[in-house]
C-alpha cells in the first residue's frame, strides 16, 4: 500500500518531449513516510503536486495510489479520489471565506461524509486553533489560515497528505511549528507526506528528499 | 340549434323539469284533452291548431326526382308545443312552435330549425283557409284552389314546392284514434298520403326543378307514449302499383308496439293492429356514435309484403334540439317503391 | 449507502456555496429585489389588463344590446305588427322595450326581451345549468342586477327575480311574457336587433317596412380598439419594464458567480464532482428565482393596486369599458409572473453557467482569465447586435404585419443595447487618447478598464431610457392628436340628439330665429364590398371646413364634397380599401363616388364617408336626421337650451355640450398619464438600482485600482468624486445613444404597430422637454448609484487602502 509514480511525463499545450515539464518521474511513498520536493522556481514541482492531487492529467506512465491507477480513473473518479484519498494543503491556503474556521476544517470531510466531530476536535486542539474556531478567514493571520487549511486537508484522514510550499507565507518561527505539526500528525495516523518546498533546512528535516530539475528527477 | 335552447324548449314543454320518453312526450297530461276514441275527425277544423293538447304537428315528406332520375328528399315540419292547455294571444301565450326542414340526396343532408313563440303570429296554425307557418316558412292552400304550397329556406338550401291532392284523406287506427301503447296511449292521427308534387329546389343557390310524390300527416295528443317508450322507427311508403303502407313500432323496455295502416290504390285504408306488422333492423349505421338502423326488413304477412327498406342518404340525421334521423328511402322485394323513415330516441 | 454519501456531500458543498452570500447581502438583496421588481412592474401591468379584460368580459356577458346592429324607423316607434313582418321575411330580428318599472316605492329601468328570438338567451340557460333551482323558461325569464337585491325584493305582488349579474348593473331584464303581471306595456319597441347572421336573397328591409333605419353595431367610441390599443402598449411597456430588470438579475447572477470562482475551484480540489457543482448552482439560481417571483407578484399587485383606479377611471370614461376599481389576484397573471421570472433568470443565468463549466479546474490567476472571457463575450454581443440590428432593417423592409412589427421593435432593441459596449468603448478609447496626459488620461483609461463590468447595467440603463422616451413621445403625441381632434371634431357649441319625432326644420328655424346656426346631419348606412360603411350628409357651411381635420386631400376638398362631386372618408376605410384622394369608388346606390380627401377617426372601427347633405337626400332616399349641430353665434347657451327645452320638450340629456364633453374627455385621457408616468419612474428606478448594485460589487476590486493613486497623492475626497463622475459621465453617454433608439421605438409604435393592428397611424410629435425630463431622471438615479461607493471612498481609512499592498502577492 504505497504511492507511486512510474516513469510519469506531462507535457502543456506546445511542449516537446525534451521540454516536458516533467519527464519520466518515478518515485515510491510508503504510509507515515514523508517525502520533500525541491527545486528551482518553474521545474515542476507544483505540477507534479497537481498530479498526485488527481487534479490534472499526464501523458505517460502511470500513478497509482494503493493499487488504483490514475490513468484509468473517470473525472467522477478523480473526484471522489480527491474526497477521500489525498488532500492538499495550498499555497494560498484557498479557505472558504464566508465559512468560519470551524465549518473551513469541518468542509472537506462533510463534503467525503467523513466528518468525525472528535477528530475534527482533536486537530483544532493540536493546531491551536481552540480560540479562533468562530472566526472568519479574513481576521486570521497567514500563519493560523495555514493551520486552518492543515486541519481542513487532514480532517479527511487522507491516504496522502499534499502541502504546496506550506511555509512560503510564513516566518521562520512558525514555520518550523507548522512543519513540526504535520509530521507528527502524520507519523501518528500513518499518512503519507508529500511536501513541495524550496527551503532546504524543511526538506532536511523529512524522512527523504527528491530534487526536480527541468522537470527530472535529478539524486 | 344548441343544448342550451334544448333545455329550454324542455322546461317549456314538461312542466315537470325530468322530460320522460323522447322529447318529453312520455309526461303525463295534468290538464291537457287528453285523444277520445268517440271523436269524429272535422274537416276544414281539424287541420288547424288543438291549443288544448300538448303536442301537435304537421308533417310534411316528400319523395322527388329531377330530370336526371336523380333522388331527393324533401321536408317540411311544424311542431306545436304546450307548457299549458290553452290559447291565448299576445305575449302570454304557453305554446311554443317549432319548425324543422331538411333536404337530403344520396351525398346530402341538409337542415334548418325554426323556433318562435305563438300568440304574436310568428307562428300558427289555421284551418281555413289552411295555413301553418313559422317566420317565412308555411304550408298554406293556395286561395280558390285545392292544391298546396310550401316553403322553407336555410342557410344553404330552399325549397317551393306546390301540392296537388289526387286521392282521399286517410284516418288512422280507428276513425284516427291511434293508439299507441298497451297502455292505452294514443293520438289523433290522420294523413293526406295522396300528393303529386312539383316545384323547385336550391341547394348552394343552384335551382333545381323537380317532380313526384308527398305525404303530408297531422296528428295531436298529450301523452302519445307510455312512460317506458323510448322512440319510434315510423315508415311511410309508396308502392308502385298504387298501395301505400304507414306502419311504426314503438320501442319500450317491455315488447315493442307495433300498429300501421294498409292503404289500397284506390285510398281505402285498414289498420293494422300491433302485432301485424313485422320491422327488423338488417343494418346499422354509425353517426357520431350512435348506432342507427338505416337498412329494414318489413313484413306485412297479411298483404303478402316481404320488403327490404334502405335509406337513400344514410347520414339523414337531423341535429336539431330534438334530434333523430328522417331520410327518403328504396324499397325493394315483394313491392317496389319509396317513401321515408324516421326514427327517433336513437341518443 | 453511495447515495447517501452523495447527499450529505452535497449538503456540505451546498452549504459552502450559499455561504457566499452571507457575505455579500448587498448582492443577495440586489439579485432577489431586482428580479421582484422585474417581475413586479411585469405582472403589475398583467393584473391592471387582466382585470381590464375580465371587467369588459362581465360587461360583454351582459344582455346588452351592444355589439349588435339594430333597427327603429324613422317616423315612429316600431311595433308588433313591424317584428312579424321582418320575421315572416325571414329576417332575424328581436325586439327589445327599453321602459322603466315600478317596484315598491321606486322606478327601475328594466329590459323587455324575447327570451326565444334574443341573440343572448344562451348565456340566461347557461346560468339556469349553474345556479341550483333557478327555472328559466320562456316565461319565467326574470332577472335583476343582484345590486337590486334589497331594493326589489320587497314587492311580492309582482313576483320573485332571480339575481345575476349577466344583467348590466342596476337593471332588470324579463320576458315580454311578464309585461302584464310588471305593470310594463309591452309596445311599442325601442328598437328591434338584427341578428348578424342572415339569410342571403331576403326582400330589403326598406321595401319590407320604408322608413326603417339600420343602426350599425357599435358606432362611436366604445370599449373596442382604443382600449385594445391602450392594453398593447402596456403590454410592450411591461415586456421592456421586464427585459430591463432582467439585465439586473443577468449582472448580479453572473457577478456572483464570477466572484465565487474561487470557491467553486476549491470545492472542485475537494473533490466535489463538477456536475454536481452546476446543478447546485442552477438549483440556487432557482431558489433566488422563486423568491423573486413571490416577492414581485406581491409588489406587482400592490402597484396595480395603487394604478388600477387611475386605469379604472380612464378606461370607463375614455371607453366606455365598466372597469371595476378593484383588483382581485387572477391565476394567469400571477402564473406569467412567477413563469416570466423562473424563464427570465434561468435565461440570464444560463451563459454564466455555461462560462463556469467552461472553466478548467487548475487556471492561473482569476483576473486574467476574467478579463479574456469577458472581452470575448462582450465581441460575440456585438456581433449579435449587428445581426439583430441587419434583422430589423430586414424586417422592415419585407414585411408589414403586426407580428413583423412586433420583431422588428425586439430585435432592434435588443440589438442596439448589444452593440452599447462597444460603442462606449470606442467612444472612451479616443476621448483617453486625447486627454491630458496624466490622471485625466488614467481617469479615462480607468473608466473605460471598467466597461465590461459595467455592460450589463449600462444595457439595461439604455433600454430603460429609451423605453421612456419612446413611450412618453408615444402618448405625447396621442395626446396631441386626441386634443387636436376632440377640439376640431366636437368644435360646435352644442349637439342635438333628434327622437323620430321631432322635426329637424322646425327646430332648426326656431333655432335661426334665435340667433343660432343649426347644421343638421343626414345619415344612412351602405354597403360596399362587404364592408358597411356609415354615410353622413353635411350642409354646406363653413364651419366644416374650418374645424374638420384632413389626414390628406385634393385640393378644396369641401368646395368639390358641397359641389356633391367628392367625399371624405375616415381612416379606417382608407387602409381598409386602400382608397385615398383621387381613387373612385363605385356604389350601386350613390353612383360613382371620388374621393377627395381622409380624415383621422380615432377609435372608431368602422368605416365612415361624408358627402353633401344634397347628395344624399338624392341618391339615398332611406337616410336619417339624427342629430343637428349647433352653432351658438352671439346668443348665450342657457336661453338657448330653455327655449329647445319649452318649445320642443328636448330635454337635457339629448344635448351634449361640447366643450365640456371635451374638458372630461381630456381630464380622463390625462389619467394615463399618471400610469405611465409612474411606470417610467419605476422603470428608471430599476435601471437606477442595476447601476447600484453593479458599483457595489466593483467594490472589491476598485481597490487595487485605486490604491495606487491614492498612494501618489489624489486624497480620498478627489477618488470619490472621480467616482460620481465616472457614474454621470457613463450615464451622460448611454443616454445620448438612447435618444435614437427612443425615438425609433416610439416611431415603430405609432407607426407600424398602431397602423398594423387598428388601421389608423399617429402623428409623431417630438418633445424635447420630456426627453430632458427623462434625462435628468436617469442623472439622478445614476448620482444616487454612485453616492454610495463615493461615500464609502470618502471615509475610508488607509489602513483598508494599505491592505491593499499588504495582500499583493
Amino acid at each position: 500500500m504505497a504511492l507511486i509514480l512510474n516513469s510519469v511525463t506531462k507535457r502543456f499545450a506546445g511542449q516537446t518531449d525534451q521540454t516536458a515539464v516533467l519527464k519520466d518521474v518515478s518515485l515510491h511513498l510508503d504510509p507515515g513516510a514523508s517525502l520533500a520536493l525541491t527545486g528551482e522556481s518553474g521545474s515542476g514541482k507544483s505540477t507534479l503536486l497537481h498530479l498526485v492531487a488527481a487534479l490534472d492529467t499526464f501523458d505517460h506512465g502511470e500513478i497509482s495510489l494503493n493499487g488504483t491507477r490514475y490513468s484509468t480513473l473517470s473525472e467522477n473518479a478523480r473526484a471522489a479520489l480527491r474526497r477521500r484519498n489525498v488532500s492538499i494543503v495550498f499555497q494560498q491556503f484557498n479557505l472558504i471565506p464566508s465559512l468560519t474556521v470551524d465549518a473551513n476544517i469541518a468542509l472537506h470531510a462533510r463534503i467525503a461524509n467523513r466528518y468525525d466531530a472528535q477528530w475534527c476536535d482533536q486537530l483544532i486542539t493540536r493546531l491551536g486553533l481552540r480560540d479562533l474556531i468562530a472566526r472568519y478567514p479574513e481576521n486570521l493571520s497567514g500563519g493560523q489560515q495555514q493551520r486552518v487549511a492543515i486541519a481542513r486537508a487532514l480532517a479527511v484522514r487522507p491516504d496522502v497528505l499534499l502541502a504546496d510550499e506550506p511555509t512560503g507565507n510564513l516566518d521562520e518561527q512558525s514555520s518550523s511549528e507548522v512543519i513540526d505539526l504535520m509530521l507528527d500528525l502524520v507519523r501518528d495516523h500513518e499518512t503519507a507526506l508529500f511536501l513541495v518546498t524550496h527551503s532546504s533546512e524543511i526538506a532536511a528535516r523529512l524522512d527523504r528528499r527528491l530534487h526536480l530539475q527541468h522537470g527530472r528527477v535529478v539524486p | 340549434m344548441n343544448v342550451s335552447q334544448l333545455f329550454l324548449i324542455i322546461f317549456l314543454v314538461s312542466t315537470s323539469a325530468n322530460a320522460q320518453g323522447f322529447a318529453g312526450l312520455g309526461t303525463t297530461a295534468d290538464g291537457f284533452s287528453v285523444p277520445d276514441p268517440a271523436y269524429q275527425l272535422q274537416f276544414p277544423e281539424d287541420h288547424g291548431a288543438h291549443p288544448d293538447f300538448r303536442i301537435e304537428w304537421w308533417y310534411l315528406t316528400a319523395n322527388l326526382q329531377d330530370a336526371q332520375a336523380r333522388d331527393y328528399g324533401v321536408q317540411w315540419t311544424l311542431f306545436r308545443l304546450a307548457t299549458a292547455p290553452s290559447e291565448e294571444d299576445g305575449w302570454n301565450s304557453p305554446q311554443v312552435w317549432m319548425g324543422h326542414a331538411a333536404v337530403t340526396t344520396a351525398s346530402l343532408h341538409r337542415f334548418a330549425e325554426r323556433i318562435a313563440r305563438g300568440g304574436i303570429g310568428q307562428a300558427g296554425a289555421t284551418a281555413a283557409p289552411f295555413e301553418a307557418w313559422i317566420d317565412h316558412w308555411f304550408i298554406r292552400n293556395n286561395a280558390g284552389e285545392t292544391t298546396q304550397e310550401i316553403h322553407a329556406s336555410g342557410d344553404d338550401f330552399s325549397y317551393n314546392i306546390k301540392l296537388i291532392p289526387d286521392g282521399p284523406i286517410v284516418a288512422h287506427g280507428v276513425n284516427g284514434y291511434s293508439v299507441k301503447s298497451a297502455e292505452g296511449q294514443a293520438s289523433h292521427y290522420y294523413s293526406q298520403p295522396h300528393f303529386q308534387a312539383q316545384g323547385t329546389l336550391e341547394l348552394d343557390g343552384t335551382p333545381v326543378s323537380v317532380t313526384g310524390h308527398a305525404w303530408f300527416d297531422r296528428e295531436w295528443s298529450s301523452q302519445p307514449l307510455a312512460s317506458d317508450q323510448t322512440g319510434w322507427d315510423w315508415f311511410s311508403l309508396r308502392f308502385d302499383g298504387g298501395a301505400k303502407l304507414m306502419a311504426f313500432v314503438l320501442r319500450g323496455s317491455g315488447e315493442n308496439f307495433t300498429s300501421g295502416t294498409w292503404i289500397s290504390p284506390d285510398g281505402t285504408a285498414s289498420a293494422l293492429p300491433h302485432g301485424s306488422v313485422q320491422a327488423t333492423p338488417l343494418f346499422r349505421y354509425v353517426i357520431d356514435g350512435r348506432s342507427i338502423p338505416t337498412r329494414w326488413q318489413i313484413n306485412v304477412p297479411e298483404y303478402e309484403l316481404s320488403v327490404e327498406v334502405e335509406a337513400l342518404n344514410p347520414s339523414s340525421w337531423m341535429d336539431t334540439s330534438f334530434s333523430y334521423w328522417e331520410g327518403p328511402v328504396h324499397v325493394s322485394g315483394s313491392h317496389v317503391g319509396r317513401g321515408y323513415l324516421e326514427m327517433t330516441g336513437y341518443e | 449507502m453511495k447515495t447517501r454519501h452523495n447527499l450529505s456531500g452535497g449538503f456540505a458543498a451546498a452549504a459552502a456555496l450559499l455561504s457566499y452570500w452571507r457575505k455579500a447581502p448587498g448582492q443577495l438583496f440586489a439579485l432577489i429585489f431586482g428580479l421582484a421588481l422585474a417581475t413586479a412592474l411585469w405582472s403589475a401591468v398583467q393584473a391592471i389588463n387582466s382585470e381590464a379584460r375580465a371587467s369588459y368580459d362581465r360587461a360583454d356577458g351582459h344582455l346588452s344590446s351592444t355589439g349588435f346592429a339594430t333597427l327603429t324607423h324613422r317616423d315612429r316607434p316600431l311595433a308588433l305588427s313591424d317584428y312579424i313582418t321582418l320575421r315572416r321575411a325571414g329576417w332575424a330580428v328581436s325586439p327589445v322595450r327599453e321602459a322603466t318599472v315600478a317596484l315598491g316605492a321606486e322606478e327601475f329601468p328594466i329590459v323587455l326581451v324575447d327570451s326565444i328570438s334574443h341573440p343572448l338567451m344562451s348565456k340566461t340557460t347557461n346560468l339556469a345549468n349553474k345556479s341550483e333551482g333557478a327555472e328559466i323558461g320562456v316565461r319565467s325569464l326574470r332577472l335583476a342586477h343582484p345590486s337590486l337585491k334589497n331594493d326589489i325584493q320587497g314587492d311580492v305582488l309582482k313576483g320573485s327575480f332571480t339575481y345575476s349579474d349577466i344583467v348590466p348593473p342596476g337593471l332588470i331584464v324579463a320576458d315580454f311574457g311578464h309585461a302584464d303581471d310588471l305593470g310594463v306595456p309591452s309596445v311599442p319597441f325601442s328598437y328591434l336587433i338584427l341578428l348578424p347572421k342572415q339569410l342571403s336573397d331576403l326582400t330589403p328591409l326598406v321595401q319590407l317596412i320604408p322608413g326603417i333605419i339600420t343602426h350599425s353595431a357599435g358606432a362611436g367610441l366604445e370599449t373596442g380598439e382604443l382600449t385594445q390599443s391602450f392594453h398593447l402598449n402596456l403590454t410592450a411597456f411591461g415586456l421592456l419594464s421586464f427585459v430591463v430588470g432582467l439585465f439586473i438579475v443577468h449582472s448580479t447572477i453572473n457577478l456572483a458567480l464570477e466572484q465565487r470562482r474561487g470557491l467553486i475551484r476549491t470545492l472542485r480540489c475537494l473533490g466535489v464532482p463538477f456536475p454536481k457543482l452546476i446543478v447546485l448552482l442552477a438549483a440556487e439560481l432557482l431558489l433566488f428565482a422563486v423568491c423573486g417571483a413571490l416577492l414581485g407578484v406581491l409588489i406587482g399587485y400592490g402597484i396595480a393596486g395603487l394604478l388600477m383606479p387611475g386605469v379604472s377611471a380612464t378606461l370607463q370614461g375614455l371607453y366606455g369599458a365598466d372597469i371595476e376599481g378593484s383588483l382581485s389576484l387572477r391565476k394567469n397573471w400571477i402564473l406569467s409572473g412567477f413563469s416570466m421570472a423562473i424563464l427570465g433568470s434561468l435565461l440570464a443565468g444560463a451563459r454564466g453557467l455555461f462560462v463556469v463549466a467552461q472553466l478548467p479546474i487548475l487556471q492561473g490567476p482569476a483576473q486574467r482569465a476574467r478579463g479574456q472571457t469577458v472581452g470575448r463575450i462582450r465581441a460575440t454581443g456585438a456581433l449579435i447586435g449587428s445581426i439583430l440590428l441587419g434583422c430589423a432593417a430586414i424586417i422592415l423592409l419585407l414585411s408589414d404585419s403586426l407580428i413583423s412589427g412586433f420583431l422588428f421593435l425586439g430585435s432592434m432593441m435588443l440589438g442596439a443595447a448589444l452593440l452599447l459596449p462597444v460603442i462606449l468603448s470606442w467612444i472612451l478609447g479616443r476621448v483617453a487618447r486625447r486627454a491630458v496626459p496624466g490622471l485625466s488620461q488614467w481617469l479615462w483609461a480607468d473608466l473605460r478598464s471598467q466597461l465590461p463590468m459595467l455592460a450589463t447595467p449600462l444595457m439595461a440603463l439604455m433600454l430603460a431610457i429609451s423605453t421612456n422616451i419612446g413611450v412618453e413621445t408615444m402618448t405625447y403625441s396621442f395626446r396631441l392628436t386626441l386634443v387636436d381632434w376632440l377640439e376640431h371634431r366636437f368644435a360646435a357649441d352644442l349637439y342635438l340628439r333628434l327622437r323620430a319625432d321631432d322635426d329637424p326644420e322646425q327646430i332648426s328655424a326656431w333655432l335661426h330665429d334665435h340667433g343660432a346656426t343649426a347644421l343638421p346631419l343626414v345619415t344612412t348606412v351602405i354597403a360596399h364590398q362587404g364592408h358597411e360603411i356609415s354615410l353622413y350628409g353635411v350642409i354646406d357651411h363653413p364651419h366644416y371646413a374650418s374645424t374638420w381635420p384632413l389626414r390628406s386631400a385634393e385640393p378644396d376638398p369641401w368646395q368639390k364634397l358641397h359641389a356633391g362631386s367628392g367625399v371624405l372618408i375616415n381612416e379606417q376605410m382608407a387602409y381598409g380599401l386602400n382608397l385615398w384622394p383621387g381613387a373612385n369608388l363605385t356604389h350601386a346606390q350613390a353612383g360613382e363616388l371620388r374621393i377627395t380627401g381622409v380624415y383621422p377617426d380615432y377609435g372608431n372601427p368602422g368605416f365612415q364617408m361624408v358627402t353633401s347633405a344634397a347628395q344624399v337626400r338624392k341618391l339615398l332616399p332611406d337616410y336619417a336626421v339624427p342629430s343637428l349641430t349647433i352653432l351658438l353665434g352671439s346668443p348665450s347657451k342657457t336661453p338657448i337650451l330653455r327655449g329647445l327645452s319649452e318649445e320642443f320638450d328636448v330635454n337635457s340629456t339629448a344635448i351634449l355640450d361640447q366643450p365640456a364633453l371635451r374638458a372630461r374627455s381630456l381630464a380622463i385621457f390625462d389619467q394615463t398619464f399618471v400610469i405611465t408616468a409612474a411606470l417610467n419612474v419605476l422603470t428608471l428606478a430599476v435601471a437606477g438600482f442595476a447601476l447600484l448594485t453593479s458599483f457595489l460589487a466593483m467594490w472589491g476590486q476598485r481597490l487595487p485600482q485605486l490604491a495606487p493613486v491614492w498612494a501618489m497623492g489624489v486624497p480620498p475626497r478627489t477618488l470619490a468624486r472621480y467616482e460620481l463622475f465616472r457614474s454621470l459621465a457613463l450615464t451622460v453617454l448611454t443616454a445620448v445613444l438612447a435618444l435614437p433608439l427612443g425615438l425609433a421605438l416610439a416611431w415603430t409604435l405609432l407607426n407600424l404597430i398602431n397602423v398594423q393592428a387598428f388601421g389608423w397611424r399617429l402623428p409623431m410629435y417630438l418633445f424635447p422637454l420630456s426627453w430632458l425630463k427623462i434625462f435628468s431622471l436617469s442623472l439622478g438615479a445614476a448620482l444616487l448609484a454612485a453616492a454610495i461607493p463615493a461615500l464609502r471612498l470618502r471615509r475610508i481609512s488607509p489602513a483598508t487602502l494599505l491592505k491593499v499592498f499588504a495582500s499583493e502577492r
